[in-house]
């Protein structure tokens, strides 16, 4: 039966995911930690796999559309995979007291971060580091021709790439809300190819600690067996939802319940 | 590498279904109807995945073992990504962005070994 539930809100955490543009990292660690009092550390492991899982069902679809950017992802790929074994390390030094605290204030941050306002910013001198590897592409919004871009602040990128890692190995969460913001904050990517290359990427930074907990013995079948089935077939539904329903109304909803979360969360790290 | 691009979107596609089937016919095999299956994680404790695999398949929990093929495909399936993007580089004389690709890939190696040194 439990087994059934949690399948259940994994579907949910799949099918919001792909929606709004999250890994399910951030429902499906307070649903075990705060609804089947699943040890943290289980549940970081199993979140670790919705985001394998959500990252190779979403990223094959993008890659079609020609929105990732391959060059850009496995460049900052550098930074998120040596962050996650920095992430990993301190994973296994800190109180669980902390992970939950850590946890409920990266919520709050998440929330803000969904309300903020996007917008492409265009940009006409390209970083010389992304002239070097040839960074620069193209992507299609709608127009009959494709539109070019090109890739600033190369550097900083892969730094902010850095930290990404880290939360990713400590919280078992995809890091997308930072990577997204500093590829199109900081890097200028149009907001469509950010997101596409992001959910690429999520998937290599989740396997970099993924393979150790697995191998550690962290990652059990009972639980994350059903995250596993229950995120593809979310994911798979959203990705068809997508065009039908009126996102903007979803993402008030989730902030709020993103809030809520977030203060259980914080009140439990402090209980502990 | 538009033609290679769609092999990697195939080979992910793929490599899901096959990782989903046999997570799906593990699940089937081994779920419990009755009883908190979570119970026991409720405090952590680790053993290592060398042990729960000599004690599942002592017991003859095949449907616990082939939910672990599953997740063990489903975590290789960034590796092998990376492994291709290597190639796919190396055969366009992008030597740069195929070294990065290998660094990357050290990196998950490297992962997997601090599983192993957990032991």
């Amino acid at each position: 039966m439990y087994s059934f539930i949690l399948f259940f809100i994994s579907i949910f955490a799949g099918l919001l995911g792909s929606l709004l543009g999250l890994g399910g990292g951030i429902i499906i660690v307070p649903a075990l930690t705060l609804l089947f009092k699943v040890d943290i550390r289980y549940a970081v492991a199993a979140s670790l796999i919705s985001i394998i899982a959500t990252s190779s069902t979403g990223a094959g679809n993008f890659i079609k559309e020609k929105l990732t950017n391959i060059r850009v992802a496995v460049l900052l790929e550098l930074g998120t995979v040596a962050g996650a074994l920095t992430g990993y390390f301190i994973s296994s030094e800190i109180n669980a007291k902390w992970l939950y605290l850590i946890f409920g204030f990266f919520l709050i941050f998440s929330a803000l971060m969904m309300i903020r306002r996007r917008g492409d910013q265009i940009l006409s001198h390209p970083h010389p580091w992304s002239l070097k590897l040839g960074l620069s592409g193209t992507y299609s919004d709608g127009k009959e021709e494709p539109t070019p871009y090109h890739v600033a602040n190369v550097p900083f990128g892969l730094f902010s790439m850095y930290f990404a890692g880290i939360l990713s190995a400590l919280l078992g969460i995809g890091s997308g809300i930072f990577k997204v913001m500093a590829m199109d904050s900081a890097m200028k990517l149009p907001i469509k190819v950010s997101t596409a290359t992001s959910n690429f990427m999520i998937g290599v930074t989740a396997a970099a600690s993924a393979g150790a907990y697995f191998l550690k013995g962290d990652m059990r079948p009972e639980i994350t067996s059903p995250v596993a089935l229950g995120i593809f077939l979310g994911s798979w539904v959203g990705g068809r939802m997508m065009t039908k329903i009126q996102i903007s109304h979803l993402r008030k909803l989730f902030v709020v319940i993103l809030l809520v979360v977030s203060f259980q969360m914080i009140l439990k790290g402090i209980k502990l | 590498m538009n033609g290679r691009e769609i092999f990697i979107a195939r080979f992910l596609k793929w490599g899901v279904l096959i990782s989903g089937f046999l997570m799906f016919v593990g699940l089937l095999k081994s779920i419990k109807i009755s009883g908190n299956p979570f119970f026991n994680f409720q405090t952590y404790d680790q053993i290592p995945l060398s042990e729960l695999i000599t004690y599942y398949t002592k017991i003859q929990d095949w449907g616990t073992l082939c939910s672990y093929v599953g997740l063990g495909l489903l975590i290789l399936l960034p590796f092998i990504r990376v492994c291709i993007t290597i190639f796919i580089f190396f055969k366009n004389k992008e030597y740069a962005l195929s070294g990065i690709a290998f660094t990357v890939f050290m990196g998950l190696i490297f992962g997997l070994y601090l599983g192993f040194k957990s032991y």
